[in-house]
């Protein structure tokens, strides 16, 4: 049974799920999972859809953009492998935040560091606030540490690079954010 | 998914509001290593403790910086030495408790616990010889530190004991007198004293327990004050229940921390997990204070009328939280008021606030007793054991423990300011009302009987 992927991105305003998956109903399809978030004034969404119908994807994406064109939203299908997924190498969930004044190359400089120890960024956000009149940025990355990697060599690694740009960095393991604030 | 108050929250409480686990403490039980012949016992608890303990401080601070809370203290208690070294006489005391020192600097912990005796009912031979050597043996070691547990709701006060502590405190001052008698800072007296306290001074491995195992000891004073001054930027007419909700939800969190690591440092060790210790800690160090939760709470210093009741909520709100957040919970749980290692209530002591009385009657309700209380040096030793029973009193009666750290300063008088250093602190000697009045009382001796479980009004 084949399946697509589904991202949506465009002005968030009420009904835009309703009408998406509307779309998706009448030509046959099934939502087996989806993310969605808004930044700012900005909607993103990402679909795992099923086609059981096999209905040609150039059709559904018609349907979708026609409907979503006049809410300012946007619409890209692609076929997704049906192939089981490779097994994921043991991993450990770890946190890294950083904060500091917001200057550009910082994102690429820290992802590029958490990507030299083949490390998978699981979550990121970037928040941005007032202090004291400068634009200061956290950082919020969860990653997964491969178990071959040493969780002092992330801090180490994690440690030059923000020292180099100028912010406090933190490395700790996830499981002591929901120990701490989850019953 | 995180949430961004997850993260952001808990980093604030590491960096800002001091959260650490305060003590992570291995107990070894060191019964079978008894033996006639002492230098074969000490070789054998040497062996014992430092096979043991070898890694405990490589793995806490390997835990710490994965969860990226700093583990401060790591310790080992060791079961009670007047019961596992019995047969030796008090010079033979003071060799094994040379031999404690040189394991726990050997394997770098900061201190080792369990130079004691549980005497609440009678002194043994071997208790005796270990209450004798304890002067001697504080002077000449420095990561060793002495309990002794006098009374008990069970079985009473024994006043024979007292009368021997308010001695032994005195001797032990006068050895350690070039450095404020330093000694005494690592003596306690207890009533009803539990058997698994990770904390110093009174951390001793119970006979009632396993092999091994890891205690905890929390901390957060810091991080229950930022969130009670929270509260009341939130809400500035928050009421007194609602505070206790927050310092409820607070300690759920600091003990959670606790828990983690504790669970983990066993895990690694392959020792049993014990229990987590839900004492509030204070250190010196601002913001680290429980003295300044009281003045968020709305008092003008720890001592003032008052306080007596605050502490009974702070105290029950940490336990309630405490509780639930923990498998196991043991050891002191509660708030500390140590004089001299809060700089808060070192503070309100110098002012005047803070009384030796107002502290006693504050014992009543907090986890501990007179804890790190510069005392003048011409306090006598049956005015120090009369100070000691009325604590004792108070723990038997209210079936709970309460403990005295009482340093009669040599040559020093109320209002001269004393320094330990470290965690120890410093503090203005408080005055003693009525020194040299309670001789004939002290000196009786014998003990006084357990208390009714019924009829408690």
């Amino acid at each position: 049974m084949s399946k697509f992927v589904l991202s949506v991105i465009g002005k968030d305003k009420p009904g835009i799920l309703a009408k998406i998956s509307t779309i998706l109903f009448t030509h046959g399809c099934n939502i087996e999972d989806v993310s969605q978030t808004i930044l700012q004034t900005e909607f993103a969404s990402i679909f795992i859809v099923l086609n059981p119908d096999e209905h040609p994807l150039g059709e559904i994406g018609r349907s979708l953009n026609e409907a979503l064109e006049g809410m300012e939203l946007s619409a890209h299908l692609r076929p997704m492998a049906a192939t089981a997924p490779a097994p994921v190498a043991a991993t450990q969930p770890f946190v890294i935040t950083t904060r500091g004044v917001d200057k550009p190359g910082t994102i690429a400089a820290v992802t590029g560091a958490i990507a030299s120890l083949s490390c998978n960024v699981a979550n990121f956000r970037a928040i941005i606030t007032q202090d004291e009149g400068v634009d200061e940025m956290i950082m919020i990355f969860e990653v997964d540490l491969p178990e071959g990697v040493e969780h002092r060599n992330l801090r180490r690694v994690m440690q030059d690079i923000c020292s180099a740009k100028g912010l406090d960095v933190s490395v700790q393991h996830r499981d002591i954010f929901e120990t701490i604030h989850r019953v | 998914m995180l949430n961004d108050r997850e993260v952001l929250s808990t980093l604030s409480m590491i960096k800002n509001e001091n959260l650490d686990v305060r003590t992570v403490t291995l107990g070894i039980s060191l019964l079978d290593c008894a033996s006639h012949d002492l230098s074969r016992f000490n070789d054998t608890i040497y062996k014992r403790i430092t096979t043991l303990a070898r890694d405990l401080v490589a793995v806490c601070d390997e835990v710490g910086d994965r969860y990226g809370i700093p583990v401060v203290n790591k310790r080992i208690s060791v079961s009670p030495i007047a019961v596992a070294a019995a047969p030796f006489d008090s010079r033979g005391m003071v060799e094994v408790a040379k031999t404690l020192d040189q394991a726990a600097k050997d394997v770098n912990v900061d201190f080792i616990g369990g130079f004691g005796a549980l005497v609440e009912k009678g002194m043994a031979k071997g208790d005796l010889a270990l209450i004798d050597a304890i002067p001697e043996a504080l002077d000449v070691t420095h990561r060793m530190c002495s309990s002794i547990n006098v009374a008990s709701t069970r079985a009473g006060i024994n006043m024979d004991a007292v009368a021997l502590m308010g001695r032994t405190i005195k001797a032990a001052a006068a050895r350690t007198a070039d450095r404020d008698g330093l000694g005494c800072a690592k003596l306690v007296v207890f009533a009803n004293i539990p058997e698994d306290v990770p904390f110093m001074a009174g951390a001793y491995m119970g006979v009632g327990e396993a092999g091994s195992v890891i205690n905890v000891g929390v901390s957060g004073p810091g991080v229950v004050k930022k969130a009670i001054d929270r509260a009341l930027q939130d809400n500035p007419g928050a009421h007194l229940g609602e505070l206790a909700d927050v310092i409820k939800r607070t300690a759920y969190k600091v003990t959670r921390v606790g828990e983690i690591i504790g669970r983990e440092v066993a895990r690694i060790l392959a020792v049993e997990f014990g229990i987590v210790d839900l004492s509030l800690a204070p250190t010196p160090n601002v913001g680290d204070s429980v003295g300044e939760i009281f003045q968020s709470l709305g008092l003008g210093a720890i001592g003032v009328p008052g306080s007596t009741a605050a502490l009974a909520m702070l105290n029950d709100a940490v336990k309630k939280g405490g509780a639930f957040a923990s498998t196991r919970v043991g050891g002191l749980s509660g708030a500390f008021i140590p004089v001299s290692e809060d700089l808060n209530i070192a503070a309100a002591a110098s002012a005047g606030h803070l009384c030796l009385e107002k502290l006693e009657a504050m014992t009543s309700v907090c986890s501990v007793g007179l804890d790190m209380v510069a005392l003048p040096g011409d306090t006598t030793a049956e005015t120090l054991s009369a100070i000691i029973a009325d604590e004792m009193a108070i723990g038997m009666i209210n079936k709970k423990t309460t403990a005295c750290r009482l340093i009669p300063v040599p040559g020093k008088k109320a209002g001269d300011r004393v320094y330990f250093g470290g965690l120890l602190g410093e503090a203005e000697i408080m005055p003693v009302r009525s020194n040299d009045m309670s001789s004939s009382f002290i000196n009786r001796g014998g003990g006084i009987p357990a208390p009714l479980q019924a009829l408690i009004n």
